[in-house]
């Protein structure tokens, strides 16, 4: 599905962020992106959201070549993507259902449909009776969760995480990462920055481990084989809602 | 196009409310001086219509009947004059009445020259030489005034004021359209990180674009307006404080063609859009430094 051949970035003539960076994501996949401060987490992050264009290398993302595509084209696969920032990056003068809505309404859906997902997504989050609250009357867990539903709304193939316990306690953190567990077992492919070690030992994925500009592939230890209780939708619905 | 949802705050009240009193203010003085351009423009064509085909022969006191019957008799004869009149001695009086001391024109001991009003017939400046050499060849003294000089003087002056008028205008037109780009480009980086934050989620440039001009057509549409009544007060009342002028100078709104309402009104249709354009381009090129 994604596909980094030879990525090197560099910003103005500062040296490589990275160099030489080759991996595959297949369709499903659920990776950590990890390293310490300042390793080009983040700026990978934006390669795999479009937002920067690598300095030589090649990418592929959807079966498109990202490099032989103008403004115009990149605007389908970015539709394609949904992000998490660490900093939630919600519009505190719009409501917590237009902020949620906002995927769809670049989309130019039809405002019923607009109407009915979002409602459907608020409620699932536990935030259905919160919809018409400012971004800044919710706790920092709440706003994650718009962030969350943001992401999904308009079910993207790959979800990017950029450190999105960043700035939880250990506790929502830990529920944070159990719903992407589940949205991963949906079929989500998902990839997650973080240098929590305590998240990557307690949810164990394969790793993509960012150090000195190298890119180092780090095969997960044995997935725990966890029998699901529920259907995945209802064993989400009743994680997201503790967050 | 007001019922689009905006997900851009751009909306400020205090500074929209300022925004629309500079557009109305603009738009007012752009309009008045386009106004008075306009109708200098009408007055001198109203002019050069009424004395361009005038022309005035003046005898000095004394020459004899016989010279007069003489240029008479030219007069008659030549095929550059239509029509022409003796001018009466009040009217003669009335014309010199600022130079000469009021008494010695009652007590009639000022010599009063013999006034012909001729209306000329469209021709050639030969057949107007040939005239004026044979009411030389009759008596020296006699004088032809053709209004030719004074006129194309004042026509002069006022195609320079025209060009001024004009120059303020499109200098004042020039001035908001820059103001507003200057706007665009504030309101772009105070709103950057939104902007990044819809592109990432595959926004359009045009999606985006449409949010800015939507904003920028709500307040310049209202600032036009305001400032079209305001330049309709102002002309009415220039017009009435004016009307006592004779009637060939006084101003009214009958002053202007049709052309010239046209021109009027189009004049903020065309500034409007060029303001659209310029903000347009403006996001587009804010947007083009994104991937």
């Amino acid at each position: 599905m994604i596909s980094f051949e030879e990525v090197g970035l560099r910003y103005g003539n500062q040296p490589e962020v990275f160099s030489g960076v080759n991996f595959t994501l297949s369709q499903g996949a659920f990776y950590y992106l990890s390293g310490p401060s300042g390793a080009g987490k983040t700026s990978l992050i934006k390669l795999l959201s479009l937002t920067q264009r690598p300095t030589r290398g090649f990418i592929r993302m959807f079966g498109q070549l990202i490099e032989h595509q103008d403004r115009k084209s990149l605007v389908s696969v970015r539709r394609k993507i949904g992000i998490v920032f660490q900093d939630f990056r919600l519009l505190n003068h719009l409501s917590v259902f237009e902020n949620v809505a906002l995927p769809l309404r670049i989309k130019q859906t039809n405002p019923k449909a607009i109407k009915k997902n979002v409602e459907e997504l608020l409620d699932w989050v536990g935030l259905g009776d919160r919809m018409h609250y400012s971004p800044l009357m919710l706790s920092g867990g709440e706003q994650q969760r718009v962030s969350i539903a943001r992401a999904i709304i308009s079910q993207p193939h790959l979800l990017l995480a950029d450190e999105p316990t960043g700035n939880l306690d250990q506790e929502i953190s830990d529920k944070l990462l159990k719903l992407f567990n589940q949205l991963h077992r949906m079929g989500t492919t998902i990839v997650m920055a973080t240098h929590n070690e305590h998240i990557i030992q307690n949810n164990p994925h394969p790793i993509l481990h960012l150090d000195n500009g190298i890119l180092t592939e780090k095969i997960a230890p044995t997935f725990p084989n966890r029998k699901l209780r529920k259907s995945p939708l209802a064993e989400i619905s009743e994680t997201i809602k503790h967050l | 196009m007001f019922n689009f949802h905006q997900t851009i705050p751009l909306k400020e009240k205090s500074q929209d409310r300022i925004l629309t009193i500079m557009i109305a203010l603009m738009i007012c003085s752009i309009l008045v001086i386009e106004c008075s351009a306009l109708f200098l423009t009408n007055l001198s064509a109203r002019w050069h219509n009424s004395v361009i085909n005038i022309a005035t022969v003046e005898a000095p006191q004394g020459t004899s009947r016989n010279t007069l019957n003489e240029l008479e008799k030219i007069f008659k004869n030549s095929v550059f004059i239509d029509d022409y009149k003796v001018m009466d001695e009040d009217s003669i009086k009335k014309i010199i009445a600022p130079w000469i001391n009021k008494d010695l024109l009652e007590d009639g001991d000022i010599p009063l020259p013999t006034i012909f009003t001729l209306s000329l017939r469209s021709g050639s400046s030969i057949e107007r030489d040939k005239l004026k050499f044979a009411l030389k060849a009759l008596n020296k003294d006699i004088k032809m005034e053709t209004h030719q000089n004074w006129l194309s003087e004042a026509f002069k002056r006022a195609k320079s004021l025209k060009i001024l008028a004009w120059a303020v205008g499109v200098t004042l037109s020039l001035t908001l359209i820059t103001s507003l780009t200057i706007l665009t480009r504030t309101r772009v980086l105070l709103n950057m990180d939104v902007l990044k934050l819809l592109h990432t989620s595959g926004a359009t440039d045009r999606y985006i674009t449409k949010q800015f001009l939507t904003y920028i057509l709500a307040i310049a549409l209202k600032g036009i307006l305001i400032g079209g009544v305001l330049a309709g007060i102002l002309i009415y009342s220039l017009a009435s404080s004016v009307n006592s002028a004779p009637k060939d100078q006084a101003f009214t709104f009958s002053s202007l063609t049709q052309g010239d309402i046209i021109a009027l009104w189009l004049t903020p249709i065309i500034i409007l859009a060029l303001m659209l354009i310029t903000t347009s381009q403006t996001v587009m090129n804010a947007l083009k430094r994104m991937i």
